[in-house]
């Protein structure tokens, strides 16, 4: 009976699943379309979120309890980051499906990049929001997502390439947005 | 075997027959290429529900005849299932070189974790009905657990990383989606009720009308033709300032 029950429940969420995540993709296909849709990153603020000196440094100079306190606010913030750079990639993947399919070779390479630098920030992404979560369970672990850190800034000199070749004079505006 | 309605008899043949109609369509649009294991499938479910039809009416097949028949048809239907959600999962991936490696891994645990899962589900279950008659249900629930959940991860997977889909690969995994989610229940509840409960006939009628209903997804998504690359959607109001003052009242508490 419990087995059935279960099993039933499963398929009734999978349809619920199947119906719910369908074509969820971003509408963006043009430069112009980033604008509103992306949420802006201070990278240097993240690093020093994520900085394991900056941990070590309030764990010597604060009393155990004060610096679990601190360090989950900060991994808290650190997790709105990574959501936000997530988030962005998720734009520029649309964008970079979009530039891939470019009659412009020089632009669908770009596309390509961008693409494949979009998709692998989003699995940092994934994977560093598990770690982060963990720390923040964990507050006395010691973690670190600066490899994300340095895959957000590769794929936004990636996608000022793109904008660049498309749109010279609007690149200066990209690193305003993302 | 059953005093079968109109309605019976009308879910069970026209699916058939638009099985073979989506069949022509897959030929018509050159996608036998693309999608030979799903043309393949489409193909044989046609032949063997027309072919099981026949069976059923005529005198001179016997019960235990129409059974093995049904179940030498099942096994290899269920071999195609596995196939077409293959060709659906290297179509879906083929363009996105750089998720290759960590799609197959992820696939190939999560496969194994289902099978795991189906085994110790078919272990458990309770065989008080003729295997020839109850094993078919069992084997159906745990293959559709299997199918189900390798389709829901890959619906899961395309909508977290965004991943477009093409219209053909949509329509064809929802069809199967649905169906496999649908034969998982059914098959459960046919698994707890036993074979020749009064609510197996219903039961017959849901996952019919349910395999219908697909078959027509099938179909729709193969005589719609597929549309160009998305258009430019309207540009919103942004709200990036807004952002930065939400981080920087973040930085500074």
């Amino acid at each position: 009976m419990m087995v059935t029950l279960a099993l039933v429940l499963i398929s009734l969420m999978a349809l619920v699943l199947i119906y719910a995540v369908r074509g969820k993709t971003s509408p963006v296909a043009e430069w112009d379309d980033l604008i509103g849709h992306t949420r802006p990153v201070d990278i240097d603020a993240f690093r020093n979120l994520i900085d394991p000196a900056e941990e070590d440094f309030l764990r010597q100079n604060l009393p155990a309890g004060e610096f679990r306190v601190i360090q989950r606010e900060r991994l808290r913030a650190a997790v709105e980051y990574v959501s936000c750079a997530a988030h962005n990639a998720a734009v520029l993947v649309r964008l970079g499906e979009a530039a891939r399919a470019s009659s412009d070779p020089k632009i669908a390479q770009a596309g390509r990049q961008l693409l494949d630098s979009a998709l692998r920030l989003r699995l940092y992404a994934l994977l560093s929001m598990i770690r982060l979560y963990l720390g923040i369970a964990f507050p006395g672990a010691h973690l670190s997502a600066g490899s994300l850190a340095d895959n957000y800034q590769h794929l936004s000199t990636l996608a000022g390439h793109l904008v660049f070749m498309q749109h010279p004079n609007r690149a200066s505006r990209l690193p305003a947005i993302l | 075997m059953y005093p079968h309605s109109f309605w019976w008899h009308y879910l069970w043949i026209a699916p058939d027959i638009l099985l073979l109609v989506t069949a022509g369509m897959i030929v018509c649009r050159g996608l036998f290429y693309e999608f030979p294991m799903f043309l393949a499938y489409v193909m044989f479910e046609s032949l063997q529900g027309i072919t099981l039809f026949i069976l059923d009416h005529s005198s001179a097949i016997s019960g235990v005849a129409y059974w093995n028949t049904h179940w030498a048809g099942l096994l290899v239907s269920i071999a195609l299932r596995f196939a077409v959600i293959h060709e659906i999962f290297s179509s879906v991936f083929r363009p996105y070189r750089a998720l290759t490696e960590f799609s197959r891994l992820l696939l190939r645990w999560t496969t194994v974790a289902l099978l795991f899962a189906a085994v110790i589900l078919t272990a458990s279950a309770a065989m008080d009905t003729p295997f020839l008659l109850s094993g078919v249900h069992v084997l159906n629930r745990a293959v559709g657990l299997v199918q189900s959940g390798l389709l829901v991860f890959l619906f899961l997977f395309c909508a977290y990383f965004r991943l477009s889909w093409r219209a053909y690969t949509y329509g064809i995994a929802v069809g199967l989606g649905i169906f496999a989610s649908v034969d998982l229940a059914t098959a459960a509840l046919r698994v707890w009720v036993g074979t020749p409960a009064a609510g197996s006939y219903v039961l017959d009628f849901v996952t019919m009308a349910t395999y219908h209903c697909c078959v027509l997804i099938w179909l729709v998504y193969m005589l719609v033709p597929e549309g160009a690359s998305e258009s430019v959607a309207e540009v919103p109001h942004h709200n990036l300032e807004q952002w930065n003052a939400e981080m920087q009242r973040l930085l500074l508490r």
